[in-house]
């Protein structure tokens, strides 16, 4: 009575814990799953910001993707593999009992039936358990080197599709990106892009099929080992049978165990392979965990070849210095700075022109941090750059750049950067500053500065946005305000109240602008002129005339369009 | 292939070790998944052997 209420009670309250273990550990895998996310996310809003134009990086994050296409997610391959191994394991170790009675079977048992008939080789079989045993075991072990050849190819296959899936990805992301929907309309790149999703689609056929081929010649490769093995092993229990070691009755015991014993060996392969297969992909992440680590690195080894010393007393007063600074772009042999020296002092009102590719922008990355330097020195506020804490770094600047991007995101988060505490009167300033303020009004905070995640959204134009650019930096009272462009889509009287409004902040913060409009450059204490990555001119906007060099013909050239 | 299970190593212990840091309860519950189906076949497969023995006096 008592075992039939187990028989009853036991399995049902297993399967109850089965399934609510389930339950939970979706829940655990999903968490797992966000957590990484969250991980590779923080990891890239962290990294240095050169690693951003580094492909591979792009590679990696796209393989992360690719992984999560082909295998399922990371957390998901590794609780179904590993409690699938665990518990195949645990079903393979009960069927050893069975196999060991029948490998200890011998002569001790021996009451020969058919040893007249059966053949020689019969005998040898059932005499040699032993030899059986290193055959079965060497079929096995080719079974497992197959598999893992088939994963390596099909592994191979998959890797060299990533970087073409990252670009399909570009360009679906391209279709539907609002800011090139005008250019892509109305310069006819939409048969383009469409010419390369076609093409990426029969890549991607090809590379199905080929995987496709590859498993199927797997599966089939392995299902005919399989089946020999099972063969080899039916056989030696009939010849174990026949040569009396073994009786009739044993027959179905000893072979299930066997067929059962190989299956779950085989399960326990194909899942340690996929598990394989998916660190493939997954090996992304401990790559991309590493990257902000590595950053550090190399900037405290830069720091140590780099001899960084204070500066001294007499150059604190000065804002910032650059010292014999060169520089080129990661994995480019063109030196963009060669050799620049330039002291800025506090509160200094500058403007940096030159021809284009002159190496404007490249200082200001520089000089943000967004650059790690290569040769040569900079000092803010007397300190080396690399001795500085990134945050600490990044909060001495208000930048607004000329690729500036705006979040689809309020207004008043986009200036506050979104900022808990919120000082309302601050961004109310900074709004009146550049001329936002009667068109947005305090109602106007709250919309989206776009239409893409929010149908409120207020559509601003090229000239608005690059006020509100400005307004977020301003709002961040950073003691260096950095400009490039800040006068590239405001009409005359816009960039006219923008001037007036650099000047005015330029007698509480230190200020550089780039600028093509030299118009942006006359009140500016001093204009630097860029050519080939060298400082060839720096005066004030008469003596730079008076010298007649490259300012003074571009100031020539402007001025003439307006006589 | 030593190097290949070496990176397959490497890789998969500092993932497992990253979940593991947050949530540490993965790997008990994938445990006791397994066990709980290994206890469920098992007891299906045991207990009426033991009925008819205990049928069986």
């Amino acid at each position: 009575m008592l075992w039939t209420c187990l028989c009853v009670i036991l399995p049902s309250l297993f399967s109850v814990v089965k399934i609510l273990c389930r339950h939970y550990l979706e829940l655990m895998t999903l968490k797992s799953e966000q957590m990484l996310a969250l991980s590779v996310d923080t990891v890239i809003a962290e990294t240095k910001y050169e690693n951003l134009e580094n492909s591979e990086v792009h590679t990696k994050i796209q393989k992360l993707q690719s992984g999560a296409n082909m295998v399922g997610p990371v957390s998901s391959v590794i609780r179904n593999q590993l409690s699938g191994i665990l518990k195949n394991g645990i079903f393979l170790l009960a069927c050893f009992p069975l196999i060991w009675a029948l490998i200890a079977t011998d002569d001790e048992s021996f009451s020969p039936v058919f040893l007249e008939t059966i053949p020689e080789g019969m005998v040898f079989v059932s005499t040699h358990t032993l030899l059986f045993f290193l055959f079965l075991f060497l079929l096995i072990l080719f079974a497992v080197r197959l598999r893992i050849v088939f994963r390596q190819k099909e592994t191979e296959l998959t890797g060299k599709f990533v970087p073409v899936e990252r670009e399909y990805q570009y360009y679906v992301k391209l279709r539907a990106d609002y800011e090139n929907g005008a250019d892509i309309r109305l310069n006819g790149l939409r048969k383009m892009l469409q010419a390369r999703m076609k093409t990426y689609n029969c890549s991607e056929r090809k590379m199905h099929f080929a995987i496709g081929r590859q498993n199927a010649l797997a599966d089939g490769s392995l299902s005919v080992l399989l089946y020999v093995e099972n063969i080899a092993v039916i056989f030696f229990i009939i010849c174990k049978i026949l040569y009396g070691t073994v009786s009739i009755g044993g027959f179905y015991l000893y072979a299930n165990a066997f067929v059962q014993a190989i299956s779950y060996l085989t399960e326990i392969m194909r899942q340690a392979g996929e598990l394989k297969v998916a660190m493939s992909y997954y090996d992304a992440y401990p790559a991309l965990w590493e990257l902000n680590r590595k950053s550090v690195l190399q900037q405290s080894f830069s720091t140590a070849a780099g001899d960084c010393e204070e500066d001294s007393g007499e150059k604190l007063s000065y804002d910032i210095v650059f010292r014999n600074v060169s520089f080129r772009y990661p994995g480019s042999s063109q030196w963009i700075l060669k050799n620049l020296n330039l002291t800025i002092r506090k509160g200094e009102h500058i403007a940096i022109v030159g021809r284009n590719g002159a190496g404007k922008s490249t200082l200001i990355k520089l000089l943000t941090g967004l650059y790690s330097l290569e040769t040569g020195q900079i000092f803010i506020h007397g300190k080396e750059i690399r001795k500085w804490e990134e945050s600490e770094l990044y909060s001495l600047f208000g930048v607004v750049y000329q690729d500036y991007r705006l979040l689809a995101a309020s207004v008043e988060e986009n200036i506050t950067a979104g900022a808990e505490n919120v000082d309302r009167e601050r961004v109310r300033n900074v709004m009146s500053s550049v001329g936002l303020w009667d068109m947005v009004g305090e109602e106007g905070l709250r919309h989206s500065v776009s239409r893409y995640l929010s149908e409120k959204g207020i559509l601003f134009s090229g000239g608005e946005e690059q006020k509100l650019a400005i307004a977020r930096a301003l709002y961040k009272n950073a003691p260096i305000v950095v400009m490039d462009e800040p006068a590239a889509a405001l009409d005359p009287i816009a960039e006219q109240e923008i001037n007036a409004l650099l000047n005015r902040l330029s007698e509480t913060h230190t200020a550089l602008v780039i600028s093509h409009r030299l118009s942006t450059c006359m009140a500016c204490d001093r204009i630097l002129v860029l050519d080939d990555g060298r400082i060839v001119e720096d005066g004030t906007q008469q003596e730079l005339i008076k010298q007649g060099g490259i300012y003074a013909k571009m100031w020539e050239t402007q001025a003439r369009h307006y006589k | 292939m030593k190097s290949e299970i070496l990176v397959f190593g490497r890789t998969f212990g500092n993932i497992l070790k990253k979940i593991m840091s947050e949530v540490p309860l993965f790997l008990p519950l994938c445990v006791l998944q397994a066990l709980t189906e290994v206890a469920v076949s098992l007891s299906l497969l045991f207990f009426p052997s033991m009925i008819i023995d205990e049928a069986a006096g």
